[in-house]
């Protein structure tokens, strides 16, 4: 295993913190990508047009009912031909139910279609694959051992929910508790938490900025992100994904000409960023950030959504992978779903702001409370994070990621982000390639995301491998040596900086 | 050739066409220069000078600076009591309508789930979020509502909140009660539609507005065709505690072609003969609603909510709602104990009764106790489970003290009340209330109990206010 683990690090060169790694495709194969697209529209509509004149089994989605014949209807017609004729196509891959804990493996329900995925049912039976596509960095995905067993303890104590916000009658010692718990493992004034990761967003972000505010937003934010800024109304200004040129001339410009129309100086500027991008894998340039938000005195909100637990030496996210100061980021947000296998999402920081969040967020005022099981499965966990027990689970994710990576770009293929990210986004570009690369998959005994437009650029399809603690060196090793043999299949290894590298180290091995 | 290198060549040419020519220049000229001129307002400025306005440059506060508050810590009992920072009371504050919370069977299938799935769902329900226990709960929901489809999402709030941006858009129009929960408002404005707010419950408001809308599209029937248009209203308004003219607005719904869209949050599991919610307590057709939505975390003491309707509206949540697709699933053991909460709302029918026995005798009594007070006002219909004591003369930061000390001493009477204080952002903020909630685990005495210390504390309140 040691050996392993020396051809990995060293076969390409040692993993850089801060540099993400974004390859170009050769210029053929976003050829070929355009002319998938091409010849699915042009199906598409041939399709559309059979259906038109009952050519052939009429199938199709389902139609507004009869008694609302004239209504304006409720969907855009492109977004429904998108749906008919593309998604249709690769719907098996998205909504696979599972019947089990979601762990390194996973029991999928097997579900068949046989009018080409326009109606799915259940055969019965199920399959257990290796679990590649849940977020569940530190393994805490489980339903034996202390985690569980005190989730469940609670949840008989104090039953399932509290219907009533967190204002009313929502608080319990537990909330408390947590509050308490998770300031001091991330070395903060105080905190407040929040029953949706999601909702963690939206909700509060409205609360700090209004309009006269600006917010420098990466491009690549999530859309809980996104809404939150629409909803606050302050004006938006998107900057280039983690080009810290670009932010510094985004604020430079924004500070000397001022709010549009009345030209007054804008009241204040929160740089809004990720710790970890879910879907390219990189990590926010984060020392420059903070360099930068001091120069021109902006605020910065950090979003550690999947940095929290999977970064940093003891899983204090990315202020502790850079060796930054927690004081330094004036809003900690993040949330408990992906490496503490709960739910929820918790903002940080200065006492003053969390005082004024429990006044004026819209989730604390309005929003359940957090459900009392989860609570405790979140304080266990962090407990085994802090206490060092859980040090196994952070060395083993660090140590997958890298050697997942490392393996993955010797073999060929063009993969996303920052070596040290659990977050493994592999380019595959032609959407009918990225299905059949699921199938196979799946056949093989593995479950991946795999993921395209609209949630990608047009031509960026990708699928994303989401590692676990949990995963042991021989899993990794059997989806690797599957994604080798697909890989060739499809001929998905358009990477053309490791060809040398990976000559090198097959002669090793 | 020489010709053209000298003035000879003018002569040639004809005058009306050089005329043309001098025209076409200056026009030229005037589009490549005005342009600038007219930004030039704001002159370029130097790098010294840029660099001052960036020194000069002093940002508000993060936050403004604010009281620390504290929320009460509670403990919650079986049946109707409540620990309230030590004080046991009963409980008037909560969501808790069928007294279900504390229900055994709901707690062990919630633990149950926890055996079987663990806590979290590890991720959305597109990448292997999805359990098997989301699916059974989701059918079991459209199958006691007697529609097509449901959807579930993993927070109530996001529930209303998502479906509204994921089928009104830019240029679409929103007819919403004014008094909506807060949930609403921002679902509304995450969709960048156009909002006509209309008066709380007054239909003829609303179909003064629609007819305005009616108008204005016969001198544009082509862009009104394209044009959605929806109805938003609650079943039972969180606000007030009145139930929606459901039937009236179906009628506007054919009249107008306009959608309806019912947030039966507070109406769920509480009317209608089997609990289906208003369109069963009026006799109307389910599926004349286009969309229903409602929080699991009321009558249903799981997290979470869902929309239910018909495939063509509800589906097209499943890749256009964002708080379904962008957020982790409802974890799975919470969607366990909904399913038995469902079932158990199936079987016992009897909860129903006693809920809706307790709102009415609830409402007559405190009716009496508000009457000739000259303080608060009763709002709301008797049958719903939510009462606001309404301030009659709402005016300053006073009545809010006032709520609050009201509030205080009545908890350690052994009553526990919220208030209806609300968020700046928020539309109702004017409206000051003390809100209370009814359960089915109340029995009349608790309910009389309740009344006569509330009665008691009226009195001393307007006493102190005729005084002033």
């Amino acid at each position: 295993m040691g050996k392993t683990i020396k051809i990995a690090t060293n076969a390409i060169k040692a993993p850089q913190k801060i540099e993400d790694h974004f390859e170009k495709p050769p210029l053929w194969v976003l050829a070929v990508m355009y002319c998938n697209y091409m010849s699915l529209y042009i199906f598409g509509y041939l399709a559309d047009f059979c259906r038109k004149y009952n050519i052939g089994t009429k199938k199709t989605l389902a139609q507004d009912l009869k008694r609302n014949k004239g209504f304006p209807p409720l969907h855009d017609e492109f977004a429904s031909f998108f749906t008919r004729n593309v998604y249709m196509r690769l719907r098996d891959r998205f909504n696979s139910p599972i019947q089990s804990v979601p762990g390194d493996t996973f029991e999928l329900k097997e579900r068949k279609s046989e009018d080409q995925n326009w109606t799915f049912f259940f055969t019965g039976k199920a399959k257990k694959v290796m679990n590649f596509g849940s977020y569940n960095y530190l393994g805490f995905a489980e339903n034996t051992g202390k985690c569980a067993e005190t989730a469940e303890k609670t949840t008989e104590e104090m039953s399932c929910t509290l219907s009533s916000p967190r204002s009313e009658l929502g608080t319990t010692q537990k909330h408390v508790e947590l509050e308490a718990y998770w300031s001091a493992f991330l070395g903060v004034e105080s905190t407040i938490t929040f029953g949706m990761g999601f909702a963690t967003n939206s909700m509060n972000i409205p609360a700090i900025a209004g309009p006269g505010c600006l917010i420098l937003s990466d491009e690549l934010n999530h859309a809980s992100l996104v809404l939150g800024i629409r909803l606050s109304g302050a004006k938006c200004i998107v900057y280039k994904h983690n080009d810290m040129q670009d932010l510094e001339n985004k604020l430079r410009d924004a500070i000397i000409t001022g709010q549009d129309r009345i030209f007054r100086p804008y009241k204040k500027i929160i740089i809004v960023v990720e710790g970890i991008y879910s879907m390219e894998g990189s990590v926010v340039n984060l020392k420059k950030v903070i360099e930068l938000k001091k120069k021109y005195k902006a605020y910065l909100y950090l979003d550690e959504a999947h940095s929290i637990g999977a970064l940093g030496s003891g899983g204090r996210g990315v202020v502790q992978h850079f060796d930054c100061h927690v004081n330094d980021v004036d809003i900690m947000m993040g949330t408990f779903t992906k490496s503490f296998g709960a739910a929820g999402g918790y903002i940080s920081g200065k006492k003053e702001i969390i005082d004024y969040l429990r006044k004026s967020s819209h989730a604390h005022k309005y929003a359940c409370a957090m459900s009392p099981g989860v609570c405790e499965q979140i304080i266990q966990a962090t407990e085994a994070v802090a206490s060092g027990k859980g040090k196994r689970r952070l060395v083993q994710l660090r140590e997958n990621s890298l050697y997942f990576r490392q393996r993955l770009k010797q073999m060929g293929f063009i993969v996303y982000g920052n070596d040290f990210s659990p977050v493994v986004p592999m380019l595959i570009y032609a959407l009918t390639k990225l299905c059949l690369f699921g199938r196979l998959m799946e056949e093989a005994g593995i479950s991946v995301v795999v993921v395209g437009f609209p949630a990608t650029p047009l031509e960026s399809a990708r699928v994303r491998f989401c590692l676990s603690a949990s995963h042991s060196r021989a899993q990794l090793d059997k989806c690797l040596n599957e994604i080798d043999r697909i890989g060739d299949i499809l001929q998905l290894k358009h990477s053309r900086q490791s060809k040398i590298s990976s000559k090198n180290a097959s002669r090793n091995n | 050739m020489e010709r053209f290198f000298t003035l000879e060549v003018l002569k040639t040419i004809p005058y009306y066409h050089l005329c043309i020519e001098l025209v076409l220049i200056y026009c030229i000229y005037w589009l490549y220069f005005s342009r600038p001129l007219r930004n030039q307002r704001r002159p370029e400025l130097t790098p010294a000078e840029k660099q001052k306005l960036i020194d000069e440059w002093q940002p508000d506060p993060l936050v403004p600076v604010v009281e620390e508050s504290r929320d009460r810590i509670v403990e919650h009992l079986p049946g109707s009591k409540i620990i309230v920072d030590r004080d046991e009371c009963l409980d008037f504050g909560t969501f808790n309508f069928l007294a279900l919370r504390k229900d055994d069977a709901v707690i062990g299938a919630g633990m149950k789930g926890i055996r079987d799935y663990g806590v979290g769902s590890c991720g959305p329900r597109g990448f292997y979020g999805t359990f098997d226990a989301h699916i059974y709960l989701e059918e079991e929901i459209a199958n006691f509502l007697g529609v097509d489809e449901a959807i579930l999402y993993s927070y109530g709030f996001s529930t209303i909140a998502s479906a509204i941006p994921a089928y009104a858009k830019r240029g679409d129009l929103l007819f919403i009660d004014e008094q909506s929960n807060f949930a609403i408002q921002q679902g509304a404005k995450a969709s960048r539609s156009k909002i006509h707010w209309y008066r709380h419950n007054d239909m003829e408001h609303l179909k003064e507005l629609l007819d305005a809308q009616a108008e204005c599209e016969a001198k544009n029937p082509r862009k009104a065709k394209v044009t959605r248009k929806i109805i938003i209203a609650e079943g039972i308004c969180q606000n007030t505690g009145t139930i929606a003219q459901l039937k009236t607005m179906i009628d506007f719904k054919y009249k107008y072609k306009v959608r309806v869209f019912l947030d039966e949050s507070n109406s769920f599991g509480v009317l209608g003969e089997t609990g289906k919610g208003l369109t069963e307590h009026l006799n109307v057709d389910i599926l004349d609603v286009d969309l229903i939505s409602a929080e699991t975390e009321r009558a249903i003491p799981s997290i979470g909510g869902f929309c239910a309707g018909s495939a063509y509206v509800v589906d097209h949540q499943r890749l256009a709602g964002l708080g379904y697709c962008f957020s982790a699933s409802l974890p799975p053991y919470l969607a366990r104990a909904a399913s038995t909460a469902l079932k158990i709302i199936q079987n016992e029918p009897t909860r129903l009764c006693r809920l809706r026995a307790n709102a009415k005798f609830f409402h007559k009594q405190l009716q009496i106790a508000v009457e000739h007070s000259h303080v608060f006002d009763l709002t709301g219909d008797d049958i719903s489970p939510i009462k606001h004591l309404l301030l009659t003369h709402p005016n300053n930061n006073e009545n809010l003290k006032a709520i609050q000390s009201f509030i205080q001493s009545a908890q350690s009477q052994g009553i526990a009340l919220v208030s209806g204080e609300k968020l700046e952002q928020d539309r109702t903020c004017k409206n000051t209330s003390i809100r209370l909630t009814v359960s089915a685990a109340f029995s009349e005495d608790e309910l009389s109990s309740c009344v006569s210390v509330l009665s008691g504390l009226i009195k001393k309140l307007s006493v102190s206010k005729s005084a002033i």
